[in-house]
């Protein structure tokens, strides 16, 4: 590993070029079929977002599941309009967990991730939010908070919370506030 | 009432700009500013990063809120992700944003600034015309007992029931309709923020605003700021230049030393050093009665029990946070059925802060905001042992208040989260790591990197918050604070500037 490349790509991407050095990089053959127009992903990692999605979120009735809410392209648009090495490092971490060679490495199972079963893949993310290294643990945050606010973040959610959303009135003064400003 | 309308400059109308003073930063600092020295009968530009939005755009969207009002689309962490930045963008700045808790700087920290950094210009009564205005112009009062909400009940109740030191906060708000959304913009325009108050205090003074424009860099000949690059629109950008006899940065404690080093303006290395945030960590508490977090006013009660710990160790405050579904699922550190089971019983939980008032033992150093090579800031704040320790203490107090206050079981933020049932539970708390992302840490308080002090060997500015090289470049905002505060910082930074005009307008 060259330090120009680890300054580069920081770690996550640093150990992904590691994996991709041994020639099992990203190889996902599960294909989610995603809605609209990407912004920062490719459909090949917005693959390997919806595996980790549907870990984070798994389907558990009556919660509406993590790919009928479209989390991934979810967490697609909330990366948008951040700074573009923000996308450049959730797009590396993403590759580094279908990384089969890394996957070996560091869980021993020489699989893609998206190719894991739900149990799999849930004790890998299990292991990096305990994991003694700060770097998982900082992997396990990052696609965490991007899922659960892409995720909670939706109405159809919140019934099942308990959670009434804004109050009548104040919708009322808003909108009356809308048409107002719309005023010539 | 004037309504006030004005979202966004034609950028055909752009051209290069001379004034008598550009502020930088539309938040509690710029904005004071701005009303001050406009009501003088000067020429001002205000510059806001973020967009113009009204009571007409505060839909109570948490997702949209995020987006549109907070930094970096509300995904501002440090460069370790070990803590979540929640901070204000738009006009206004975080004031628009904020849960409206409203303190004056404790004496205590003003006494430690005078004689740890030489800052002799402060006292509590020189601040005190100051403050009296803002509190009048802010309406800030002291909130009703009667309205203080079952999440906010939760800590006066077992605060009480322990005999621990515990208040009722004063808020600046006007006709407050008890929504719970001031986080993300008030739908009642009852919030007296920096958008209802001095923003348009200024404009009937002649203030001219300029929503989404970024200053990029200032330009500095002779040991004066002679321009002000500033970058408009958020797609289709345009630059333009602003010529003023004085510069004044109010963008905040992350915003502001960025600017300065994009600037290379730090002369003497301490621009973005000393940063603090107040680290928060959480509880959740689940309740046999209704709590629904989201709706009353956010914060109503603090308990400072804990604040002076004695010396090397470092004391915390007790506040409510609310728990709107976002806020909520991201600050649990849960995933799978877990997290699901825990959100399920959302509106039956309570969520406890701890604010640690960091900065303050002397070798505390907080943390360094920076540039990144590709111009991406970068908030570097490693969590020492002396935090470890408070924060385990705070969590360990925080336990006992909330069982003492009637809950089933109380939480922690890690992952997975320790469970406690009882005061016997409460010991478990001994058996987990603390510190960076092993359980959730927050900041609401961005504080210092532009330090204030007499030293212009070791700060930024003078004690008249001018900075010590270039003449006309003033520097208002939570950034001077040399340390934090141990209160929520805005009334500090409202009373400051106030204050601070008066000695912008005798330099002009």
């Amino acid at each position: 590993m060259k330090r120009r490349n680890l300054l580069k790509y920081g770690l996550f991407g640093s150990l992904a070029l590691v994996g991709g050095g041994l020639g099992l990089n990203l190889q996902s053959s599960k294909h989610y079929l995603y809605k609209g127009n990407l912004k920062v992903f490719t459909p090949d990692t917005l693959d390997v977002l919806a595996a980790v999605a549907e870990t984070i979120i798994p389907n558990n009735p009556p919660f509406p599941s993590a790919l009928d809410l479209d989390v991934p392209e979810g967490v697609d648009t909330l990366l948008a309009n951040s700074h573009p090495a923000v996308q450049e490092e959730i797009t590396l971490l993403l590759g580094l967990l279908e990384n089969a060679a890394v996957n070996a490495l560091l869980h021993f199972k020489p699989t893609p991730f998206s190719k894991m079963t739900l149990e799999e893949r849930t004790r890998i993310l299990a292991g990096w939010a305990s994991s003694p290294l700060a770097l998982q643990r900082k992997g396990y945050k990052a696609l965490n908070g991007l899922c659960q606010s892409a995720y909670y973040a939706q109405a159809k959610v919140h019934k099942h919370l308990g959670y009434d959303g804004p109050p009548t009135h104040l919708t009322m003064l808003v909108n009356a506030a809308q048409r107002s400003d719309g005023e010539p | 009432m004037p309504i006030y309308t004005i979202r966004n400059t034609d950028p055909a109308t752009l051209s290069d700009i001379e004034c008598d003073v550009c502020i930088i930063g539309s938040g509690a600092g710029g904005a004071t500013v701005a009303a001050r020295l406009c009501e003088a009968g000067k020429d001002v530009v205000l510059l806001e990063s973020g967009h113009y939005d009204t009571q007409a755009d505060f839909n109570m969207d948490e997702g949209t809120a995020f987006q549109r009002r907070y930094q970096e689309q509300g995904l501002r962490s440090s460069v370790d992700l070990g803590i979540t930045v929640l901070q204000g963008k738009g006009v206004g700045g975080s004031t628009t944003i904020n849960w409206t808790s409203c303190f004056r700087t404790p004496d205590r920290i003003l006494n430690l600034w005078k004689d740890r950094f030489g800052i002799d210009t402060l006292s509590s009564e020189i601040l005190a015309p100051h403050y009296e205005r803002v509190e009048q112009r802010l309406n800030i009062h002291q909130w009703n007992d009667s309205l203080i909400n079952p999440n906010n009940q939760v800590l006066a109740r077992g605060a009480k029931a322990l005999g621990w030191q515990a208040h009722t906060l004063r808020r600046n708000v006007k006709g407050c309709m008890d929504s719970g959304y001031c986080g993300m913009g008030c739908p009642a325009n009852a919030k007296q923020g920096m958008l209802l108050t001095h923003i348009p205090d200024a404009l009937d003074n002649s203030l001219r605003l300029y929503a989404n424009s970024q200053a990029l860099r200032l330009k500095e000949q002779n040991g004066k700021i002679t321009e002000v690059l500033v970058e408009f629109g958020t797609e289709n950008t345009k630059q333009f230049t602003i010529r003023p006899k004085l510069v004044v940065s109010s963008c905040g404690a992350i915003n502001g030393p960025a600017l300065f080093l994009r600037s290379e303006i730090n002369p003497n290395g301490r621009v973005g050093k000393r940063t603090f945030l107040h680290p928060v960590v959480g509880l959740a508490s689940l309740f046999d009665t209704p709590i629904k977090g989201w709706y009353g006013a956010p914060q109503s009660v603090s308990s400072h029990q804990f604040i002076d710990r004695g010396p090397d160790k470092v004391g915390f405050f007790f506040e409510a946070a609310p728990t709107h579904p976002i806020l909520a699922a991201t600050a649990a550190s849960n995933f799978g059925k877990a997290q699901q089971e825990f959100m399920a019983q959302l509106s039956h939980t309570s969520f406890l802060i701890a604010l640690h008032v960091d900065g303050i033992l002397p070798d505390d150093q907080g943390g360094t905001v920076s540039l990144a090579h590709n111009g991406k800031i970068l908030l570097d704040y490693p969590i020492g042992s002396h935090l470890q320790e408070s924060f385990k203490e705070s969590m360990k107090r925080g336990a006992e208040l909330t069982l003492a206050s009637g809950a089933q079981m109380v939480q922690s933020l890690h992952y997975p989260g320790v469970s406690m049932r009882s005061t016997a539970d409460i010991n478990k708390l001994d058996d987990v790591p603390y510190g960076t992302l092993h359980h959730g840490v927050f900041t609401a308080h961005q504080m210092g990197g532009m330090a204030m002090g007499a030293d212009p060997t070791s700060s930024v500015v003078n004690p008249h918050l001018q900075h010590h090289q270039i003449s006309n470049l003033f520097v208002v905002d939570g950034s001077v604070f040399p340390t934090s505060l141990g209160v929520n910082p805005s009334q500090s930074i409202y009373g400051l500037a106030s204050w601070a005009s008066e000695h912008i307008l005798t330099t002009i």
